[in-house]
């Protein structure tokens, strides 16, 4: 049940390690849904999500109002992606 | 700011989908905006323990994990309340996906108006837009 130290302190790092070294995501390009104007925040959607989901449609306006709320209008991007399942982990 | 897609528009269809997790995030950064030194300590703290609940569950993966949740952190406490707030349900309908399950749901309960629908291209289902008016025949016409 218990470990050695040696085990213990490896494994300790390895974890760590995942953790803080999450893989970077590739994604291979982004579009913009039409509507957007200067001081808007700009949604990016990736290709593959568009395949999955379709184009979506950004009420900017109102998206605008959102975030002017909760951040004070800090967000200046927004990329919308899908992790592919492999990489998808629950719990 | 990242958004995955699938996971919040299919399994959080129930909710505001994407617009739920941009509200998450957006508290994040508007947390960092308004208090940068509270932020920062709470979310050094937060990985530490979780590093540390992460380490016991790795050297003794047959006992329950010691260390909080990182959902526990008043941080994220504060991104999970935001999500469950009037305002984002208020702006549900900002970012619509034609082909997710939400909206979807949206569709059968009848929340999308026509010019919705017609931006999306589902003027298949344009009888079922909040909007929609039934042609009156000539016989309902006769006695209206």
């Amino acid at each position: 049940m218990f470990h050695t130290p040696a085990v213990l302190m490896l494994t300790t790092c390895n974890n760590a390690v995942i953790y803080y070294n999450k893989p970077t995501m590739q994604f291979g390009s982004y579009e913009k849904p039409d509507g957007w104007s200067v001081g808007q925040p700009e949604v990016l959607v990736a290709q593959e999500t568009i395949h999955g989901l379709g184009m979506p449609h950004v009420d900017y306006d109102s998206l605008t109002d959102l975030v002017k709320q909760i951040a004070d209008g800090h967000v200046s991007t927004i990329k919308i992606h899908s992790i592919p399942d492999k990489e998808r982990k629950f719990g | 700011m990242h958004v995955d897609a699938i996971a919040s528009e299919n399994y959080l269809s129930d909710g505001e989908g994407t617009v739920t997790v941009i509200a998450h995030e957006a508290q994040h950064i508007g947390d960092f905006g308004k208090h940068p030194f509270r932020s920062t300590l709470e979310t050094l703290s937060a990985d530490i323990l979780y590093a540390g609940r992460v380490a016991s569950k790795a050297a003794f993966p047959k006992l329950p994990a010691v260390g909080p949740r990182y959902e526990y952190d008043p941080f994220e406490k504060r991104a999970y309340a935001r999500e469950a707030d009037l305002i984002v349900a208020q702006h549900a309908q900002d970012i619509l996906f034609p082909q997710s399950a939400r909206t979807r749901r949206l569709l059968v309960s009848r929340q999308l108006t026509l010019t919705t629908l017609q931006i999306l291209d589902l003027d298949a289902y344009d009888k079922m837009a909040s909007d929609y008016v039934k042609p009156k025949n000539g016989f309902t016409r006769l006695f209206s």
